[in-house]
Protein backbone atom coordinates (compact mmCIF):
# COMPACT_ATOMS: atom_id res chain seq x y z
CA UNK A 1 0.00 0.00 0.00
CA UNK A 2 1.20 3.46 -0.70
CA UNK A 3 1.03 5.38 2.54
CA UNK A 4 2.22 8.41 0.62
CA UNK A 5 -0.88 8.26 -1.58
CA UNK A 6 -3.06 7.96 1.52
CA UNK A 7 -1.37 11.04 2.97
CA UNK A 8 -1.81 13.00 -0.26
CA UNK A 9 -5.50 12.08 -0.49
CA UNK A 10 -6.04 13.14 3.14
CA UNK A 11 -5.14 16.79 2.52
CA UNK A 12 -8.55 17.68 1.12
CA UNK A 13 -10.84 15.63 3.35
CA UNK A 14 -12.52 16.18 6.72
CA UNK A 15 -12.26 14.00 9.82
CA UNK A 16 -15.62 12.46 8.92
CA UNK A 17 -14.21 11.12 5.63
CA UNK A 18 -11.08 9.70 7.21
CA UNK A 19 -12.39 6.21 8.22
CA UNK A 20 -13.52 5.45 4.65
CA UNK A 21 -10.31 6.77 3.10
CA UNK A 22 -8.22 4.64 5.46
CA UNK A 23 -10.40 1.58 4.82
CA UNK A 24 -10.08 1.92 1.05
CA UNK A 25 -6.31 2.29 1.09
CA UNK A 26 -5.84 -0.46 3.68
CA UNK A 27 -8.05 -2.92 1.76
CA UNK A 28 -5.89 -2.52 -1.33
CA UNK A 29 -2.96 -3.61 0.84
CA UNK A 30 -4.68 -6.67 2.32
CA UNK A 31 -5.90 -5.09 5.58
CA UNK A 32 -9.67 -5.45 5.54
CA UNK A 33 -12.62 -3.99 7.40
CA UNK A 34 -10.48 -1.38 9.20
CA UNK A 35 -12.00 0.87 11.85
CA UNK A 36 -10.53 3.74 13.84
CA UNK A 37 -11.32 4.10 17.57
CA UNK A 38 -10.53 7.25 19.56
CA UNK A 39 -9.88 7.40 23.29
CA UNK A 40 -11.83 9.91 25.43
CA UNK A 41 -10.09 12.69 27.38
CA UNK A 42 -10.06 10.60 30.58
CA UNK A 43 -8.72 7.52 28.74
CA UNK A 44 -11.58 5.27 29.88
CA UNK A 45 -13.34 4.32 26.62
CA UNK A 46 -12.48 3.75 22.96
CA UNK A 47 -15.13 5.01 20.56
CA UNK A 48 -15.40 4.14 16.92
CA UNK A 49 -14.96 6.97 14.43
CA UNK A 50 -17.67 6.18 11.86
CA UNK A 51 -17.85 9.58 10.18
CA UNK A 52 -21.58 9.81 10.82
CA UNK A 53 -23.53 12.14 13.10
CA UNK A 54 -22.48 15.27 15.00
CA UNK A 55 -19.73 13.41 16.86
CA UNK A 56 -18.67 11.39 13.80
CA UNK A 57 -19.31 8.30 15.88
CA UNK A 58 -22.94 7.48 15.18
CA UNK A 59 -23.65 3.75 15.00
CA UNK A 60 -20.15 2.93 16.16
CA UNK A 61 -18.90 0.40 18.68
CA UNK A 62 -17.44 1.30 22.05
CA UNK A 63 -14.95 -0.55 24.27
CA UNK A 64 -13.68 0.18 27.75
CA UNK A 65 -9.94 0.75 28.13
CA UNK A 66 -9.95 -1.57 31.16
CA UNK A 67 -10.97 -5.16 30.55
CA UNK A 68 -11.26 -5.31 26.76
CA UNK A 69 -8.87 -6.60 24.10
CA UNK A 70 -8.80 -3.25 22.21
CA UNK A 71 -8.16 -1.65 25.61
CA UNK A 72 -5.21 -3.96 26.15
CA UNK A 73 -3.69 -2.92 22.82
CA UNK A 74 -4.15 0.68 23.94
CA UNK A 75 -2.68 0.20 27.43
CA UNK A 76 0.35 -1.74 26.27
CA UNK A 77 0.84 0.12 22.98
CA UNK A 78 1.02 -3.20 21.13
CA UNK A 79 -0.30 -5.12 18.13
CA UNK A 80 -2.73 -7.69 19.56
CA UNK A 81 -4.54 -10.41 17.54
CA UNK A 82 -7.91 -11.85 18.53
CA UNK A 83 -7.57 -15.51 19.49
CA UNK A 84 -10.11 -16.91 17.03
CA UNK A 85 -10.22 -16.38 13.29
CA UNK A 86 -13.39 -15.16 11.59
CA UNK A 87 -14.65 -17.11 8.58
CA UNK A 88 -14.68 -15.11 5.36
CA UNK A 89 -15.83 -17.05 2.26
CA UNK A 90 -13.62 -20.15 2.04
CA UNK A 91 -10.91 -18.85 4.31
CA UNK A 92 -10.60 -17.33 7.76
CA UNK A 93 -9.21 -13.93 8.70
CA UNK A 94 -7.26 -12.81 11.73
CA UNK A 95 -8.58 -9.67 13.49
CA UNK A 96 -6.02 -7.25 14.92
CA UNK A 97 -6.04 -4.35 17.37
CA UNK A 98 -3.21 -1.82 17.06
CA UNK A 99 -2.52 1.21 19.26
CA UNK A 100 -2.61 4.51 17.37
CA UNK A 101 0.18 6.70 18.74
CA UNK A 102 2.01 9.79 17.69
CA UNK A 103 5.39 9.24 19.30
CA UNK A 104 4.11 8.52 22.78
CA UNK A 105 0.74 10.29 22.69
CA UNK A 106 -1.94 7.62 22.51
CA UNK A 107 -4.91 8.60 20.36
CA UNK A 108 -6.82 5.32 20.18
CA UNK A 109 -6.72 1.95 18.43
CA UNK A 110 -7.00 0.66 14.87
CA UNK A 111 -8.90 -2.52 13.98
CA UNK A 112 -8.05 -4.56 10.85
CA UNK A 113 -8.53 -8.09 9.48
CA UNK A 114 -5.84 -9.94 7.49
CA UNK A 115 -5.54 -13.29 5.74
CA UNK A 116 -2.14 -14.07 7.22
CA UNK A 117 -0.39 -13.21 10.46
CA UNK A 118 3.25 -12.93 9.46
CA UNK A 119 5.77 -10.44 10.79
CA UNK A 120 5.47 -8.25 7.64
CA UNK A 121 1.71 -8.07 8.29
CA UNK A 122 2.33 -6.89 11.85
CA UNK A 123 4.75 -4.27 10.53
CA UNK A 124 2.25 -3.10 7.89
CA UNK A 125 -0.40 -2.73 10.63
CA UNK A 126 1.98 -0.64 12.74
CA UNK A 127 2.86 1.55 9.75
CA UNK A 128 -0.81 2.09 8.94
CA UNK A 129 -1.59 2.99 12.58
CA UNK A 130 1.32 5.41 12.57
CA UNK A 131 0.01 7.15 9.46
CA UNK A 132 -3.53 7.23 10.86
CA UNK A 133 -2.14 9.01 13.95
CA UNK A 134 -0.66 11.78 11.82
CA UNK A 135 -3.87 12.10 9.79
CA UNK A 136 -5.99 12.34 12.97
CA UNK A 137 -3.70 15.02 14.42
CA UNK A 138 -3.89 17.01 11.18
CA UNK A 139 -7.70 17.14 11.54
CA UNK A 140 -8.10 17.32 15.33
CA UNK A 141 -7.39 21.01 15.89
CA UNK A 142 -10.34 22.20 13.80
CA UNK A 143 -12.81 19.37 14.24
CA UNK A 144 -15.72 19.79 16.66
CA UNK A 145 -16.75 16.21 15.86
CA UNK A 146 -13.42 15.01 17.28
CA UNK A 147 -13.94 17.08 20.44
CA UNK A 148 -17.48 15.69 20.82
CA UNK A 149 -16.47 12.07 20.29
CA UNK A 150 -13.75 12.15 22.97
CA UNK A 151 -15.99 13.68 25.65
CA UNK A 152 -18.31 11.61 27.79
CA UNK A 153 -19.89 14.50 29.71
CA UNK A 154 -20.42 18.26 29.26
CA UNK A 155 -17.38 20.48 29.84
CA UNK A 156 -17.36 23.84 31.65
CA UNK A 157 -15.84 26.99 30.14
CA UNK A 158 -12.72 26.85 32.32
CA UNK A 159 -11.99 23.26 31.25
CA UNK A 160 -12.55 24.22 27.61
CA UNK A 161 -9.84 26.86 28.07
CA UNK A 162 -7.43 24.57 29.93
CA UNK A 163 -7.52 21.81 27.32
CA UNK A 164 -6.65 24.37 24.66
CA UNK A 165 -3.95 25.89 26.84
CA UNK A 166 -1.92 22.78 27.58
CA UNK A 167 0.37 20.94 25.14
CA UNK A 168 -0.39 17.29 24.21
CA UNK A 169 -0.09 15.18 27.36
CA UNK A 170 2.87 13.19 26.05
CA UNK A 171 6.33 13.83 24.66
CA UNK A 172 9.44 11.76 24.03
CA UNK A 173 12.77 12.85 22.63
CA UNK A 174 16.39 13.55 23.62
CA UNK A 175 16.38 10.60 26.03
CA UNK A 176 13.51 12.21 27.90
CA UNK A 177 9.84 11.32 28.26
CA UNK A 178 7.14 13.66 29.54
CA UNK A 179 3.60 12.72 30.51
CA UNK A 180 0.79 14.73 32.07
CA UNK A 181 -2.70 14.23 33.44
CA UNK A 182 -5.32 16.72 34.59
CA UNK A 183 -8.58 16.13 36.45
CA UNK A 184 -11.48 16.64 36.83
CA UNK A 185 -11.31 16.67 33.03
CA UNK A 186 -14.67 18.37 32.54
CA UNK A 187 -14.54 20.92 35.36
CA UNK A 188 -10.88 21.90 35.64
CA UNK A 189 -10.55 25.30 37.26
CA UNK A 190 -7.10 26.79 37.52
CA UNK A 191 -4.58 23.97 37.18
CA UNK A 192 -2.33 23.84 34.14
CA UNK A 193 0.95 22.34 33.01
CA UNK A 194 3.31 23.34 30.24
CA UNK A 195 6.43 22.00 28.60
CA UNK A 196 8.38 22.97 25.52
CA UNK A 197 11.61 21.99 23.85
CA UNK A 198 14.27 24.40 22.56
CA UNK A 199 17.52 22.79 21.44
CA UNK A 200 18.44 20.41 24.23
CA UNK A 201 16.57 22.36 26.89
CA UNK A 202 13.24 21.07 28.13
CA UNK A 203 11.17 23.82 29.78
CA UNK A 204 8.73 22.51 32.38
CA UNK A 205 6.03 24.23 34.38
CA UNK A 206 3.13 23.32 36.64
CA UNK A 207 0.64 26.01 37.64
CA UNK A 208 -2.18 26.32 40.17
CA UNK A 209 -4.37 29.41 39.89
CA UNK A 210 -6.44 30.06 43.00
CA UNK A 211 -10.14 29.27 42.83
CA UNK A 212 -12.19 26.91 40.71
CA UNK A 213 -14.32 29.28 38.68
CA UNK A 214 -13.99 30.59 35.15
CA UNK A 215 -11.80 33.42 36.50
CA UNK A 216 -9.38 30.76 37.77
CA UNK A 217 -9.21 29.45 34.20
CA UNK A 218 -8.59 32.96 32.87
CA UNK A 219 -5.91 33.52 35.53
CA UNK A 220 -4.13 30.30 34.52
CA UNK A 221 -4.31 31.31 30.87
CA UNK A 222 -2.76 34.72 31.55
CA UNK A 223 -0.02 33.08 33.63
CA UNK A 224 0.91 30.41 31.08
CA UNK A 225 0.76 32.86 28.15
CA UNK A 226 2.96 35.37 29.99
CA UNK A 227 5.36 32.56 30.90
CA UNK A 228 5.70 31.39 27.29
CA UNK A 229 5.98 34.94 26.03
CA UNK A 230 8.88 35.81 28.33
CA UNK A 231 10.58 32.43 27.81
CA UNK A 232 10.47 32.74 24.04
CA UNK A 233 12.19 36.13 24.33
CA UNK A 234 15.06 34.50 26.19
CA UNK A 235 14.13 35.41 29.77
CA UNK A 236 15.67 33.42 32.63
CA UNK A 237 13.43 31.42 34.96
CA UNK A 238 13.40 34.22 37.53
CA UNK A 239 12.71 36.88 34.89
CA UNK A 240 9.96 34.72 33.42
CA UNK A 241 8.20 34.44 36.77
CA UNK A 242 8.53 38.19 37.27
CA UNK A 243 6.92 38.77 33.86
CA UNK A 244 4.05 36.49 34.93
CA UNK A 245 3.78 38.43 38.19
CA UNK A 246 3.52 41.75 36.34
CA UNK A 247 0.90 40.41 33.90
CA UNK A 248 -1.24 39.05 36.75
CA UNK A 249 -1.06 42.21 38.87
CA UNK A 250 -1.95 44.30 35.81
CA UNK A 251 -5.03 42.12 35.19
CA UNK A 252 -6.19 41.26 38.69
CA UNK A 253 -4.61 43.84 41.02
CA UNK A 254 -3.30 41.21 43.47
CA UNK A 255 -6.72 39.63 44.00
CA UNK A 256 -5.78 36.52 42.02
CA UNK A 257 -2.57 34.59 42.24
CA UNK A 258 -0.88 31.56 40.68
CA UNK A 259 1.59 29.23 42.36
CA UNK A 260 4.06 27.44 40.13
CA UNK A 261 7.24 25.47 39.73
CA UNK A 262 9.20 26.56 36.65
CA UNK A 263 12.10 24.34 35.60
CA UNK A 264 14.64 23.86 32.82
CA UNK A 265 16.15 20.45 32.17
CA UNK A 266 19.29 20.19 30.08
CA UNK A 267 18.49 16.92 28.32
CA UNK A 268 22.15 16.31 27.42
CA UNK A 269 23.74 16.81 30.82
CA UNK A 270 20.76 16.04 33.06
CA UNK A 271 21.20 19.32 34.92
CA UNK A 272 17.93 20.65 36.33
CA UNK A 273 17.47 24.27 37.31
CA UNK A 274 14.24 25.49 38.86
CA UNK A 275 12.44 28.11 40.90
CA UNK A 276 9.60 27.85 43.37
CA UNK A 277 6.76 30.38 43.25
CA UNK A 278 4.91 29.22 46.35
CA UNK A 279 4.11 25.73 45.09
CA UNK A 280 4.40 22.16 46.36
CA UNK A 281 8.02 21.03 46.00
CA UNK A 282 9.01 18.69 43.14
CA UNK A 283 9.66 15.06 44.00
CA UNK A 284 12.61 13.14 42.59
CA UNK A 285 12.38 9.34 42.27
CA UNK A 286 15.69 7.53 41.79
CA UNK A 287 16.10 3.80 41.09
CA UNK A 288 12.44 3.27 42.05
CA UNK A 289 13.68 3.02 45.64
CA UNK A 290 14.89 6.38 46.76
CA UNK A 291 12.71 9.48 46.67
CA UNK A 292 13.28 13.00 47.87
CA UNK A 293 11.56 16.33 47.87
CA UNK A 294 13.79 18.89 46.16
CA UNK A 295 14.27 22.01 48.23
CA UNK A 296 14.04 25.64 47.20
CA UNK A 297 12.72 28.54 49.31
CA UNK A 298 9.36 29.79 47.99
CA UNK A 299 9.39 33.22 46.35
CA UNK A 300 5.67 33.75 46.95
CA UNK A 301 2.79 33.09 44.56
CA UNK A 302 2.95 35.02 41.27
CA UNK A 303 0.52 37.94 41.31
CA UNK A 304 0.84 38.76 45.01
CA UNK A 305 3.74 41.19 44.68
CA UNK A 306 5.32 40.13 47.98
CA UNK A 307 8.77 41.01 46.64
CA UNK A 308 10.49 37.92 48.03
CA UNK A 309 13.89 36.96 46.59
CA UNK A 310 13.71 34.42 43.74
CA UNK A 311 16.27 31.73 44.34
CA UNK A 312 17.31 29.34 41.60
CA UNK A 313 17.94 25.77 42.72
CA UNK A 314 19.94 23.19 40.78
CA UNK A 315 19.98 19.41 40.81
CA UNK A 316 22.08 16.93 38.83
CA UNK A 317 19.82 14.14 37.56
CA UNK A 318 21.05 10.60 37.06
CA UNK A 319 19.92 8.43 34.15
CA UNK A 320 16.55 6.89 34.98
CA UNK A 321 15.51 9.66 37.37
CA UNK A 322 11.87 10.68 37.39
CA UNK A 323 10.77 14.17 38.32
CA UNK A 324 7.24 14.73 39.61
CA UNK A 325 5.62 18.15 39.46
CA UNK A 326 2.07 18.21 40.79
CA UNK A 327 -0.73 20.27 42.27
CA UNK A 328 -2.37 19.73 45.65
CA UNK A 329 -5.54 18.11 44.30
CA UNK A 330 -3.60 14.88 43.76
CA UNK A 331 -2.44 14.41 47.32
CA UNK A 332 -5.41 16.07 49.04
CA UNK A 333 -8.19 14.08 47.32
CA UNK A 334 -10.20 12.63 50.20
CA UNK A 335 -12.27 9.49 50.44
CA UNK A 336 -15.72 9.23 52.09
CA UNK A 337 -14.10 9.10 55.54
CA UNK A 338 -12.00 12.17 54.84
CA UNK A 339 -8.72 10.29 54.41
CA UNK A 340 -6.38 12.00 51.96
CA UNK A 341 -4.88 10.12 49.01
CA UNK A 342 -1.66 11.51 50.40
CA UNK A 343 1.83 12.21 49.14
CA UNK A 344 3.22 8.81 50.15
CA UNK A 345 0.50 6.87 48.35
CA UNK A 346 1.00 9.13 45.31
CA UNK A 347 4.77 8.59 45.15
CA UNK A 348 4.44 4.90 45.94
CA UNK A 349 1.94 4.46 43.13
CA UNK A 350 4.28 6.02 40.57
CA UNK A 351 7.19 3.98 41.88
CA UNK A 352 5.44 0.60 41.87
CA UNK A 353 3.58 0.86 38.57
CA UNK A 354 6.25 2.50 36.55
CA UNK A 355 9.06 0.22 37.66
CA UNK A 356 7.02 -2.69 36.29
CA UNK A 357 5.98 -3.13 32.70
CA UNK A 358 3.77 -0.08 32.31
CA UNK A 359 4.84 2.89 30.25
CA UNK A 360 5.04 6.29 31.89
CA UNK A 361 1.74 7.33 30.30
CA UNK A 362 -0.09 4.16 31.29
CA UNK A 363 1.19 4.67 34.85
CA UNK A 364 -0.29 8.17 34.89
CA UNK A 365 -3.61 6.92 33.49
CA UNK A 366 -3.78 4.33 36.27
CA UNK A 367 -2.78 6.90 38.88
CA UNK A 368 -5.67 9.14 37.90
CA UNK A 369 -8.08 6.18 37.97
CA UNK A 370 -6.86 5.37 41.49
CA UNK A 371 -7.18 8.99 42.67
CA UNK A 372 -10.68 9.23 41.19
CA UNK A 373 -11.71 5.93 42.76
CA UNK A 374 -10.35 7.07 46.09
CA UNK A 375 -12.59 10.09 45.76
CA UNK A 376 -15.71 8.21 44.61
CA UNK A 377 -15.21 9.27 40.99
CA UNK A 378 -15.61 12.97 41.66
CA UNK A 379 -12.79 15.33 42.60
CA UNK A 380 -13.57 18.52 44.53
CA UNK A 381 -10.25 20.06 43.70
CA UNK A 382 -8.21 20.30 40.51
CA UNK A 383 -5.37 17.85 40.20
CA UNK A 384 -2.52 17.89 37.70
CA UNK A 385 0.67 15.84 37.41
CA UNK A 386 3.61 16.41 35.09
CA UNK A 387 6.01 13.47 35.13
CA UNK A 388 9.40 13.66 33.41
CA UNK A 389 11.79 10.76 32.99
CA UNK A 390 15.37 11.42 31.99
CA UNK A 391 17.26 8.38 30.78
CA UNK A 392 20.43 9.95 29.45
CA UNK A 393 21.51 7.78 26.52
CA UNK A 394 18.83 5.06 26.71
CA UNK A 395 16.49 6.55 24.14
CA UNK A 396 15.64 3.23 22.43
CA UNK A 397 13.67 2.11 25.46
CA UNK A 398 11.40 5.16 25.26
CA UNK A 399 9.17 4.39 22.31
CA UNK A 400 6.50 3.30 22.52
CA UNK B 1 -6.07 25.02 45.74
CA UNK B 2 -7.76 23.28 48.62
CA UNK B 3 -11.45 22.98 49.10
CA UNK B 4 -13.10 21.39 52.12
CA UNK B 5 -14.50 17.95 51.56
CA UNK B 6 -18.26 17.62 51.28
CA UNK B 7 -18.79 20.90 53.00
CA UNK B 8 -22.19 22.47 53.21
CA UNK B 9 -22.59 26.08 52.19
CA UNK B 10 -23.45 27.16 55.68
CA UNK B 11 -22.42 30.78 55.48
CA UNK B 12 -25.72 31.76 53.93
CA UNK B 13 -28.08 29.29 55.61
CA UNK B 14 -29.88 31.22 58.32
CA UNK B 15 -33.26 29.50 58.42
CA UNK B 16 -32.08 26.60 60.56
CA UNK B 17 -30.71 26.91 64.06
CA UNK B 18 -26.95 26.43 63.89
CA UNK B 19 -25.71 22.92 64.52
CA UNK B 20 -22.29 22.08 65.83
CA UNK B 21 -21.16 21.52 62.25
CA UNK B 22 -22.39 24.96 61.20
CA UNK B 23 -20.58 26.64 64.03
CA UNK B 24 -17.31 25.22 62.80
CA UNK B 25 -17.71 26.83 59.41
CA UNK B 26 -19.30 30.19 60.11
CA UNK B 27 -16.40 32.45 61.04
CA UNK B 28 -16.69 34.62 64.11
CA UNK B 29 -14.68 37.78 63.83
CA UNK B 30 -14.15 39.78 67.03
CA UNK B 31 -12.24 43.03 67.30
CA UNK B 32 -10.73 44.27 70.55
CA UNK B 33 -8.66 47.39 71.04
CA UNK B 34 -5.86 46.40 73.39
CA UNK B 35 -4.05 49.77 73.47
CA UNK B 36 -4.25 53.11 71.70
CA UNK B 37 -2.35 51.85 68.66
CA UNK B 38 -3.07 48.12 68.80
CA UNK B 39 -6.06 45.97 67.74
CA UNK B 40 -6.53 42.28 68.34
CA UNK B 41 -8.74 40.59 65.73
CA UNK B 42 -9.82 37.04 66.55
CA UNK B 43 -11.15 34.71 63.88
CA UNK B 44 -12.80 31.35 64.51
CA UNK B 45 -14.11 28.81 61.97
CA UNK B 46 -13.29 28.36 58.31
CA UNK B 47 -11.62 31.17 56.40
CA UNK B 48 -12.55 30.43 52.81
CA UNK B 49 -14.42 31.41 49.66
CA UNK B 50 -17.68 31.86 51.58
CA UNK B 51 -16.37 33.73 54.60
CA UNK B 52 -13.12 35.56 53.80
CA UNK B 53 -14.91 38.77 52.81
CA UNK B 54 -16.16 39.21 56.43
CA UNK B 55 -12.60 39.32 57.71
CA UNK B 56 -11.56 41.62 54.86
CA UNK B 57 -14.36 44.07 55.74
CA UNK B 58 -13.36 44.02 59.40
CA UNK B 59 -9.65 44.49 58.74
CA UNK B 60 -9.88 47.25 56.13
CA UNK B 61 -10.52 50.26 58.48
CA UNK B 62 -7.92 48.99 60.96
CA UNK B 63 -5.13 48.99 58.36
CA UNK B 64 -5.19 52.68 57.49
CA UNK B 65 -3.29 54.40 60.32
CA UNK B 66 0.48 54.63 60.06
CA UNK B 67 2.26 53.20 63.08
CA UNK B 68 -0.63 51.04 64.30
CA UNK B 69 -0.46 47.29 64.88
CA UNK B 70 -3.08 44.72 64.01
CA UNK B 71 -2.71 41.29 65.58
CA UNK B 72 -4.73 38.59 63.89
CA UNK B 73 -5.49 35.64 66.16
CA UNK B 74 -5.93 32.61 63.90
CA UNK B 75 -5.76 29.93 66.61
CA UNK B 76 -9.44 29.08 66.03
CA UNK B 77 -9.25 28.91 62.23
CA UNK B 78 -10.09 25.34 61.24
CA UNK B 79 -9.65 25.72 57.51
CA UNK B 80 -7.93 28.13 55.13
CA UNK B 81 -8.36 27.99 51.36
CA UNK B 82 -6.83 30.08 48.57
CA UNK B 83 -9.47 32.81 48.98
CA UNK B 84 -8.70 32.95 52.70
CA UNK B 85 -4.99 33.23 51.90
CA UNK B 86 -5.70 36.01 49.39
CA UNK B 87 -7.53 37.88 52.14
CA UNK B 88 -4.41 37.68 54.34
CA UNK B 89 -2.12 38.71 51.46
CA UNK B 90 -4.36 41.66 50.54
CA UNK B 91 -4.40 42.75 54.20
CA UNK B 92 -0.60 42.48 54.29
CA UNK B 93 -0.26 44.62 51.15
CA UNK B 94 -2.61 47.28 52.53
CA UNK B 95 -0.74 47.26 55.84
CA UNK B 96 2.64 47.55 54.08
CA UNK B 97 1.43 50.51 52.01
CA UNK B 98 0.04 52.35 55.05
CA UNK B 99 2.87 51.63 57.47
CA UNK B 100 0.77 49.31 59.64
CA UNK B 101 2.22 46.22 61.28
CA UNK B 102 0.16 43.08 60.70
CA UNK B 103 1.10 39.98 62.68
CA UNK B 104 -0.48 36.54 63.09
CA UNK B 105 -1.14 34.91 66.43
CA UNK B 106 -1.00 31.12 66.88
CA UNK B 107 -2.04 29.90 63.43
CA UNK B 108 -2.99 26.21 63.40
CA UNK B 109 -0.72 23.56 61.88
CA UNK B 110 -2.77 23.48 58.69
CA UNK B 111 -2.67 27.26 58.27
CA UNK B 112 1.05 27.41 59.06
CA UNK B 113 1.70 24.73 56.44
CA UNK B 114 -0.07 26.75 53.75
CA UNK B 115 1.78 29.94 54.74
CA UNK B 116 5.11 28.08 54.62
CA UNK B 117 4.51 26.34 51.26
CA UNK B 118 3.64 29.63 49.57
CA UNK B 119 6.32 31.69 51.32
CA UNK B 120 3.78 34.09 52.80
CA UNK B 121 5.20 33.29 56.27
CA UNK B 122 8.31 35.25 55.24
CA UNK B 123 6.34 38.51 55.23
CA UNK B 124 3.51 37.74 57.66
CA UNK B 125 5.21 36.93 60.97
CA UNK B 126 3.55 34.61 63.47
CA UNK B 127 3.76 34.79 67.27
CA UNK B 128 2.59 32.23 69.82
CA UNK B 129 0.51 34.74 71.84
CA UNK B 130 -0.65 38.34 71.55
CA UNK B 131 1.53 39.24 74.54
CA UNK B 132 4.67 37.95 72.83
CA UNK B 133 4.43 40.47 69.98
CA UNK B 134 7.06 43.15 70.65
CA UNK B 135 6.02 46.79 70.74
Amino acid sequence: MSLVRLMQASHTITLEQLPQLVADHAASAGMHDTAVFLVDVQETVLRELTGWGLDAGEGGQEFTVSGSLPGQAYQRVEVIPESTRARVGDGARRRWWVAITDGVERLGVLRADTDTDTEPVRQALKDLASMVALLLLSKRSFSDSYARLVRTEPMNVAAEMQWNLTPPPAYAGHATTVGAVMEPAYQVGGDAFDYAVAGHTLHLGVFDAMGHDTTAGITANVAVAACRNARRQGATLAETSQAVERALIEQFNAHRYVTAILADLDMESGRLTWINRGHHLPILIRDSRWTSELACPPAGPMGTGLGLPIIMATEQLEPGDRLLLYTDGIVEARDARGVEFGRDRFVDFIRRHHSGRHTLHETLRRLMTAVMEHHDGKLDDDAAVLLTEWRGGHQQELIP
Amino acid sequence: MTRPHARKDTATSTNQPPTLDDQQHVPHVDVRRTSTDRHLVTVRGALDLHTAHRLADTLQPLLLTDGHSVLLDLSGVTFLDSTGLTCLITAYRTARTNGVRLALIAPSERVRHMLAVTGVDQVLRSYPTADSVPD
